[in-house]
């Protein structure tokens, strides 16, 4: 199918767009690899994203001047929606999702022009340096120092946790430029490109024995002092107001509601629809799923209304990691013995990777800010508690 | 409850005042274990302010707005936990005359909204017979759990498959004995115990093929609004315990700044949230029109998501206050004991959870 070039995809009604979205991924992207149980590599879903970049699909959010779509809100939460309907995996996405964003936001016309066309082309790829190991939640107190040597940065230290880091040519990191100023307040935003000396990769084997993320090692890493973003000791607050309203995708029903299809294709196969038991644990998963989805909802309306998204918005995040982990404990659970076997198994007639959504659901409590912190900022903005 | 327009917010400030002004707790326990178990003064003015008839067509002399609007009202009347059964005859009832077409129907709706009648919708129970005569009917049978108790009128409704018409008693019929039983939040409920009553033509409220239909409708719109009520006995409940944490000094400190108590006061938090969330999303959707069996999953939604969360947070509460949360004089007590009665009141989460199963469209083809 190819798609028709618009100047101007606003322009088009809801509908009819949504229906352009959703004929062209449903005839165009493979369908093994809907709901992947995993992250994909470059390897296996880079096609797809080079074929995204030709028809002009790569950065929805980006202005159009820059070679986004230049989708208003409402219109990128549709090209969102039906991406998550049809379980289109990412890839190592984050310069289409931060670099860009925040080059576009805070970058000089320089660095823009420099960066922002290989992003979209995809031939840079970017993984996120934030983490390290002994910055998990309590972020600010990272170390990798980044010293200014005439025109260059020489940066030391180690990163953890970097979601594709193995297909990335390019790594964007928070480093300490200012040792005496307080925590927060001597962070830099650098650009760093991965193929050089002095940096060195190593995937974490994670319990499910996948390997997405990694290890960064970086032993005096120059890179040039124009790959500064945002001005020095700025990083910090340039990294945080870029946490847009793209955040509310992290408590989208998506993966509950996909975890909740494999259950009912698991209890077709086990013949468990007619066990009552089942049957009542199955209707209030299912219940659960539909009221994220209304909670969702209400969330969904202040950013079509364009309002700043309310700290509240934390709250949607625990909602969907608790049902998306609880439905995956029920499939397990529906799954009896089969529960031991890994991968792609045979139940009955069909064929379900039983552990999957359990491996998935596992780590969500997790990462993008632990819930147990999502808690705590919920206890500190919103029910404004002593401290 | 979120006001969506400005007829919606009218509602809701109107509703805080009357609620703020008429639910003190002196007021409350006072008619708690009383008969009447509300203030018949109170329920006229409820009746002259209009909130009787916010769901009842304009042609019958109501407002003919939806449950969204009479939601507003429920929510604030649920947070101040007044006894007067808003719920119970203001919508169950309500609506079960609204949806009638029989001759009894035009004079009782009349009088319930304007609050010189107070209906009651009673559910026979299975065997409950009701032999047709000349000119009208002899009824033997019961229904528990009727509220309210002090009904004036009582709205008789059979089971489906009893191919049996709804018909209209007035609670001093010759052969009806009320039997009361006190429910813990200190209000009432009729167990109906019907000894050849005799009804007349003239009281029937619908023929059987409406009947029934009538009934589910009322159903469940008394869930939705059940549902918006426990939402506002769970912001009064999370309000009281917040204030209660931040007040509370021990070891040298707010508890509130313990982190084991921020938690259980945030999944507080959010259980309400999506309490509210849901049964306002019901709102909107059945007000928007929906068949049947749609509108039975949404009213289980919401009355099951709110029993399962108000369940949660009334228990949590008493935890997180200790000891003074569990005597009578704190007015925790009374929403405590609210809660108990409106989350068994209707059917609880797993009865629900049961009925949101049977109504439901197949899960495949619901995901299509």
């Amino acid at each position: 199918m190819s798609i028709q070039q618009i100047s101007d995809w606003n322009v088009l009604s809801d509908e009819v767009f949504r229906q352009q979205v959703r004929s062209y991924l449903e005839a165009n992207y493979p369908h093994e690899l809907r709901y992947p149980a995993r992250r994909l590599f470059w390897n296996e879903i880079g096609f797809w994203y080079r074929k995204m970049f030709e028809i002009g699909w790569i950065a929805p959010a980006w202005p159009r001047e820059h070679g986004g779509m230049g989708l208003a809100t409402p219109k990128l939460l549709i090209f969102y929606e039906e991406h998550e309907r049809w379980g289109v995996s990412r890839f190592a996405d984050m310069g289409i999702l931060m670099v860009g964003p925040l080059l576009i936001q805070h970058g000089t016309p320089e660095q823009q022009k420099t960066w922002l066309p290989k992003i979209i082309a995809c031939e840079h790829l970017w993984c996120q340096g934030y983490s390290e190991p002994n910055a998990g939640s309590d972020l600010s107190g990272l170390r990798t120092e980044a010293v200014l040597e005439g025109d260059e940065y020489v940066i030391n230290g180690q990163k953890i946790w970097t979601t594709l880091a193995t297909d990335a040519s390019h790594i964007f990191l928070l480093a300490r430029t200012d040792k005496q100023a307080k925590k927060q307040a001597g962070i830099s935003f650098l650009l760093v490109e991965m193929n050089q000396p002095g940096i060195r990769v190593r995937p974490i084997k994670d319990v499910a024995g996948h390997s997405e993320l990694c290890e960064v090692f970086l032993e005096n890493v120059r890179v040039p002092a124009s790959n500064l973003v945002g001005g020095a000791n700025q990083g910090w607050g340039i990294a945080k107001a870029l946490l847009g309203f793209e955040r509310i995708f992290l408590g989208s029903p998506k993966y509950p509601n996909y975890a909740l299809g494999i259950l009912s294709r698991l209890a077709d196969a086990r013949g468990l629809h007619q066990d009552p038991a089942f049957a009542q644990r199955f209707a209030k998963l299912r219940m659960q799923v539909e009221d994220h989805a209304a909670c969702y909802e209400h969330f969904i309306e202040i950013v079509k209304r364009g309002e700043p998204i309310p700290p509240d918005i934390s709250m949607l995040k625990v909602i969907s990691t608790e049902s998306f982990q609880a439905i995956a404990d029920e499939v397990i659970r529906a799954a009896g013995p089969i529960a031991q076997l890994v991968g792609m198994v045979k139940v009955g007639n069909a064929e379900i990777d039983v552990l999957g959504p359990f491996f998935r659901a596992l780590p969500s409590s997790i990462y993008g800010g632990t819930n147990e912190i999502q808690r705590n900022v919920l206890a500190r903005d919103v029910l404004r508690l002593p401290s | 409850m979120r006001p969506q327009n400005d007829q919606q917010r009218m509602l809701a400030d109107t509703a805080r005042q009357f609620a703020q002004g008429n639910c003190t707790s002196a007021r409350i326990r006072v008619c708690r274990n009383r008969t009447p178990d509300f203030d018949a003064n109170i329920w006229t003015e409820m009746a002259a302010l209009g909130w009787l008839s916010v769901l009842v067509p304009e042609a019958d002399g109501g407002l003919g707005i939806g449950l969204s609007e009479m939601g507003q009202l429920i929510y604030e009347w649920g947070a101040g936990a007044g006894p007067e059964p808003l719920v119970a005859a203001g919508v169950l009832a309500m609506t079960m005359l609204v949806e009638s077409d029989g001759p009894a129907r035009s004079k009782l709706l009349n009088e319930a909204v304007n609050g010189s009648a107070v209906p009651a919708l009673a559910w026979m129970d299975e065997g409950a017979q009701c032999a047709k005569q000349v000119d009208g009917w002899v009824v033997r049978g019961n229904a528990r759990f009727t509220t309210p108790a002090d009904a004036t009128d009582f709205l008789l409704v059979f089971t489906q498959t009893s191919g049996l018409p709804a018909l209209q008693i007035s609670s001093s019929a010759p052969g009806l004995m009320v039997q009361r039983e006190m429910r813990c939040d200190g209000t009432s409920t009729a167990w109906l115990h019907l000894n050849d009553v005799a009804v007349s033509e003239s009281s029937m409220l619908g023929p059987p093929a409406k009947a029934w239909a009538a009934a589910e409708k009322a159903r469940d719109f008394a869930l939705i609004m059940a549902a918006i009520s426990m939402t506002g006995t769970m912001r009064t409940i999370n309000t009281l315990t917040q204030d209660y944490l931040r007040t509370r000094m021990q070891f040298g400190k707010a508890i509130g700044s313990f982190q084991a108590l921020q938690h259980k006061a945030v999944d507080m938090h959010i259980a309400e949230q999506m309490a509210r969330d849901v049964a306002q999303h019901a709102c909107t959707k059945v007000d928007a029109g929906c068949t049947p069996n749609e509108r039975a999953c949404y009213a289980s939604r919401a009355k099951a998501r709110a029993g399962d969360a108000l369940d949660r947070i009334a228990r949590m509460a008493v935890q997180l206050h200790g000891a003074i949360g569990f005597t009578d004089e704190y007015d925790l007590s009374l929403h405590l004991n609210r809660a108990l009665t409106f989350s068994a009141w209707l059917g609880n989460s797993d009865e629900h959870v049961s009925r949101y199963a049977h109504h439901a469209a197949p899960f495949e083809a619901a995901q299509a």
